[in-house]
């Protein structure tokens, strides 16, 4: 684990700065909890390091109209402690307070755990189910994404944190949402499945937009379409909620695992919790 | 008439201040002048001979002062509590046996260069075939592991009572059963660390978490060729030993590497490579078969016992018998045949854990138990009362005597009538509530099997000119309070506040041998030695006393920091006395020697029962609460003793639960406390311990161990607590969620 440099910024600005300057060689770190690990493990190497740490600018979960801001620099505790988040986007609130420990939670930030790319990240779930969008800035300018479009593959992102920094994560405040995990343990650990559901419902109780995340079944978060589609549109029922979960359960492709459990088992899982999420968002609010 | 004590039977912690506030000094805290930091090369693969071994590249690396292999030792270089058979360096032409077998050693100025020269060392080997299950290992024509052994047989032993045919001739039903049980690691909180230095007479100096100073000494000297008494071995106080620090590993190397470049060398292993190299809880694989009557009673009991020992001999053959000597545990049944085997496999090194040997025995016995109550249609806890152990009758090992009344009973109704108050809060519709029991009659002090340094134990205590009190024991503090229960026991006899009493802990150099620090043995034995030390002392004492104030011995005692006499004026306060002593030339120390006088093994008894919920559609399940029943002759030290029953208690429920530390063809699969889980605060249930005190004939102040027990009881009571939720055993636990959904579902395993 070396590096030459360890800048702490205070602005956006001058860290693309310093980001330009090292030209490729230097990158981002927020909390450090994946990144550091990745260094000492000789998986990456970098010439410097620029902490984003200090952008107070960063930091923040507000509501602006129909509208969730959340700055990417925020942490896991910060979003676990937000009433706007329990109250309007239930799913994000609950996949924060289940990442890592209370150490963890204090440091790794919600930018990192995006950014990080790994296919059962909870927030990451959460936050694809919420339809979630991701604003990106560098020194050439800013480009706004659907969360979709991050995940290239496993711990593989379209930012590139040589040059680009996530500055903030947008959704709508209307869904109703909910989030399961099951683990091996109660805290801090991976989970076996991770869901996060996301429903608007109308005032016939008809479900005009549903979005389903799933982890880790696939190589990125996984967007379960075609559980999505026997729900939109329709008057919500117990029976389509069931439905939808059996249909999610044919269109993963979960492989088996020593640590996590058989793909038999897992499929098996995701069934369960959907059903369980999707009762949850329905019933709640 | 309860006996009135001074100080024994108080909530007293001598050492708890200097640990919350985090100033107590491990071996690791220690930084000396010129010190080194030494790294290990662990063996490439799980089995294999090593051809070459070329370490100048990493020699040429600056900031590296030595790279040692097996020709740099000048002893055996073997080691091992029973047998010599473990190399503290594999040499050139040598087979390396296991992923925590050594190859050499860097010692460097400072880590990182010690672990950058560790890369640069190139060694070249032939991956040889491995064997890594009972089926493999015990196949005719395996090939031996230990050339010596006629096959990988490291040890057997068996124990017949009575006559097993007709023991099932004798019954009404008989269920055969396999159980297995996981490989667990200690996961202490501190990793082994060492420090080595010479002193100025030029003998080695090793600072180190170890559980036998004496044990470690010895045999580290043998192996690298040294006189025992030029090395000087000091057990630091440990963070979390647990069975785990009971054996060699990094000590040996941190004094090769002193011999060598003749400087401080401090070694600390890294979580992965602890987990790789000490020893582990053996997997078992146990075979029962029982017979009982209709009404319940058991006439029979056949069981076989296979433990993985790893890849050398460790304390497997010792580990074999506890398990079989505790096979049968608290109950009476006529006709046992109970055997097994060590096995030797290239699996990790398997060896002393929190039980040895007993919570795999126990474990399969509780469970069979509830599937034959099951069978039986009788409610499990009356099954196990009217199988319980009474006076008078033979117990399942001829090691044990009875010398006080069984407790089962009693045990049992205790933790139940716990469990029945506690409040039954809704469960939604697909979760199962289930209650399970589990018993065990639990060894203490194996003072006579033959494990090196068990038998016997000395301690020493000195008195001051101005009246103070110093305890010299060679036992380990490790977390359990044998610090503060030695202060308390030299306080009883003198009447002077524990507080004020010092006790200096395993230091070859000053404290005599008091064996190792498990087998839940140190209050009993070290107890005992110290309280016949201060008897010796004290007689001296009154003597010297009786003539200073002109009065009977008879009519002296000790009562708060003075001498006093019997209903009649004078009193000498033990400041003055000692110091008459010193002047008068009266010896005051006295260090006493105990050798257990109960039978060849100490033994109590302990229930625990379990309420848990099991969500039926994920297979999770909740341990919702523990309740642990123990029979402790007098707890000396009530909260201590509690804190052993409760982290017995969280450790076996780990087992239970989630902790495997699994080996796939010899790869660990969970090679960090990332994947190997154990419980955190928020798996663990409301935990509820009972000390039933009821003096032991022969312990100190009537007490019993305590350390290891809960261990044996815990993860049997979750386990039976989800056979009665779901009518499903888990036979081979932990019980993660996929197994018990696929009991429940009814999903054949290998699928
Ligand atoms: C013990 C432990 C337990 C954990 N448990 C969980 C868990 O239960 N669930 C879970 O999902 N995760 C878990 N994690 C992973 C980790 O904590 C999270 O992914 C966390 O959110 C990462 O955030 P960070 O701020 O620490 O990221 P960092 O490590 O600082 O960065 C991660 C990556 O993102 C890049 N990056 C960070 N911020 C930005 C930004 N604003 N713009 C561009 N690039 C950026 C970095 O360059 C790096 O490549 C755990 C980690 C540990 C060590």
């Amino acid at each position: 684990m070396h590096w030459e440099a360890y800048h702490c910024v205070e602005s956006i600005e001058e860290a693309l700065q310093l980001l330009d300057e090292y030209a490729g060689a230097s990158r981002v770190i927020a909390g450090g909890t994946d990144l550091v690990i990745q260094l000492k493990n000789h998986q990456r190497r970098v010439k410097a390091l620029v902490s984003l740490s200090s952008i107070k600018a960063l930091r923040y979960i507000e509501q602006d109209g129909e509208t969730i801001r959340i700055g990417a620099l925020s942490t896991h505790n910060e979003l676990a402690k937000s009433d706007l988040l329990m109250e309007k986007a239930k799913a994000l609130s609950l996949a924060a307070r289940a990442v890592g420990s209370p150490q963890i939670r204090n440091i790794g930030t919600v930018g990192g755990n995006i950014v990080n790319a790994q296919p059962a990240a909870d927030t990451a779930i959460a936050l694809l189910a919420l339809g979630a969008k991701a604003k990106i800035v560098s020194s050439t300018g800013e480009r706004v994404e659907v969360l979709e479009n991050l995940f290239k593959g496993i711990g593989e992102s379209s930012v590139n944190p040589a040059k680009e920094i996530v500055t903030e994560f947008i959704f709508p405040a209307f869904f109703r949402s909910a989030f399961q995990r099951l683990a091996l343990r109660k805290a801090f650990t991976l989970p076996i499945i991770n869901v996060a559901v996301a429903l608007l419902i109308d005032q016939k109780n008809i479900c005009r937009e549903a979005r389903i995340a799933i982890g880790p079944v696939s190589t990125v978060p996984f967007r379960a379409k075609k559980a999505e589609a026997i729900l939109n549109n329709e008057i919500i029922s117990e029976k389509k909620l069931v439905l939808a979960a059996a249909e999610a359960m044919r269109e993963i492709n979960p492989r088996d695992s020593l640590l996590r459990g058989s793909a038999m088992y897992r499929r098996a899982m995701v069934k369960v919790l959907l059903e369980r999420a999707l009762r949850d968002a329905v019933v709640v609010k | 008439m309860e006996k009135k004590y001074w100080c024994v039977g108080q909530n007293f912690r001598k050492d708890g201040k200097e640990k919350v506030k985090g100033e107590t000094k491990y071996a690791g805290d220690i930084f000396l002048p010129d010190m080194l930091f030494a790294k290990p090369l662990l063996a490439p693969v799980s089995h294999g001979r090593l051809k070459t071994i070329d370490t100048s590249l990493a020699k040429s690396l600056p900031g590296v002062v030595a790279v040692v292999t097996a020709e740099d030792i000048k002893g055996s270089n073997r080691f091992g509590p029973v047998m010599q058979d473990q190399p503290v360096l594999v040499g050139v032409g040598e087979d390396f046996k296991f992923l925590g077998d050594t190859l050499a050693l860097v010692a460097a100025e400072n880590k990182k260069i010690a672990e950058e020269a560790i890369r640069l060392i190139k060694v070249d080997y032939e991956e040889l075939p491995g064997l890594y299950n009972f089926n493999e290992a015990l196949a005719d024509g395996a090939f031996r592991l230990h050339q010596n052994m006629e096959k990988n047989i490291c040890s057997s032993g068996e124990i017949v009572i009575g006559d097993i045919t007709s023991g099932f001739n004798e019954s009404d039903i008989i269920l055969e059963e396999i159980i297995q049980t996981p490989r667990q690691e200690h996961a202490y909180l501190e990793t082994e660390a060492a420090v080595s230095f010479f002193d100025n007479q030029g003998r080695v100096n090793l600072y180190s978490c170890l559980q036998d100073p004496y044990y470690f000494n010895y045999d580290i000297a043998q192996a690298l060729g040294l006189p025992a008494n030029r090395i000087r071995t000091v057990a630091t106080t440990a963070g979390g030993a647990f069975g785990g620090k009971d054996d060699i590993t990094l000590q040996a190397h941190a004094i090769l590497l002193t011999l060598v470049t003749g400087r401080p060398v401090k070694m600390v292993y890294s979580r992965e490579e602890s987990i790789l190299i000490h020893p582990k809880r053996h997997p078992s694989e146990i075979r029962i078969k029982i017979g009982a009557t209709k009404n319940g009673r058991i006439t029979a009991f056949e069981g076989r016992v296979l433990i993985d020992a790893g890849a050398y001999t460790g304390r497997s053959p010792v580990v074999l018998t506890v398990a079989l000597n505790s096979f049968v545990g608290p109950y009476y049944i006529p006709h046992i045949k109970l055997y097994g085997h060590a096995v030797y496999t290239n699996n990790l090194v398997a060896g002393a854990c929190r039980g040895y040997g007993q919570p795999q025995s126990n474990t399969a016995r509780e469970l069979v138990l509830d599937m034959l109550a099951d069978r039986l249609n009788i409610n499990p806890v009356t099954l196990r009362k009217i199988n319980a152990l009474k006076q008078g009758q033979q117990a399942g090992t001829r090691l044990v005597n009875l010398d006080t009344p069984p407790t089962l009973d009693s045990l049992l109704d205790q933790t139940m009538a716990v469990l029945e108050k506690s409040p039954h809060d809704d469960t939604p519709a697909y979760c199962k509530r289930g209650t399970g029991v589990a018993c065990a009659m639990p060894l203490f002090d194996i003072s006579a099997l033959p494990s090196l340094g068990l038998a016997g134990t000395g301690v020493a205590i000195q008195m001051h000119p101005d009246g103070s009190l110093v305890v010299y024991a060679s036992a380990v503090e490790c977390g359990q309070g044998v610090i503060s229960v030695l202060a308390q026991i030299a306080a009883e006899e003198f009447s002077v506040n524990p507080g004020d009493v010092e006790v200096i802990l395993a230091d070859t150099d000053s404290t005599p041998k008091s064996g190792p620090t498990t087998a839940s043995r140190q209050t009993y034995t070290s107890g005992n030695a110290l309280k016949i030390a201060s008897e010796h002392l004290k007689k001296r004492l009154i003597s010297f006393g009786s003539r200073l104030l002109n009065v009977a011995e008879e009519k002296l005692y000790f009562y708060g920091g003075k001498m006093l006499v019997k209903d009649g004026e004078g009193e000498v306060p033990l400041s003055k006395l000692a110091k008459e002593c010193y002047y008068a030339g009266v010896n005051l120390k006295e260090e006493a020697w105990f050798r257990s006088n109960h039978a060849t093994i100490g033994h109590t008894f302990i229930a625990t029962a379990a309420d848990v919920e099991v969500d039926t559609l994920t297979g999770s399940v909740k341990v919702l609460k523990l309740v642990t029943a123990h029979d402790i002759g007098k707890a000396i030290n009530p909260l201590a003793a509690a804190g052993q029953i409760i982290g017995g208690g969280m450790q076996s429920l780990g087992w239970a639960m989630t902790e495997d530390l699994m080996q796939k063809d010899g790869m660990v699969v969970t090679p960090s406390l990332a994947e190997y889980l154990i419980p955190t605060a928020l798996d663990l249930p409301a935990m509820e311990t009972i000390l039933m005190e009821n003096p032991y004939p022969t312990g100190p102040y009537g007490a019993k161990g305590v350390g290891e027990h809960a261990s044996m009881t815990a993860a049997a009571a979750i386990l039976n607590a989800i056979y009665q939720a779901t009518g499903k055993m888990v036979t081979n636990f932990p019980a993660t969620p996929e197994k018990v959904f696929n009991l429940v579902t009814g999903i054949p395993e290998s699928s």
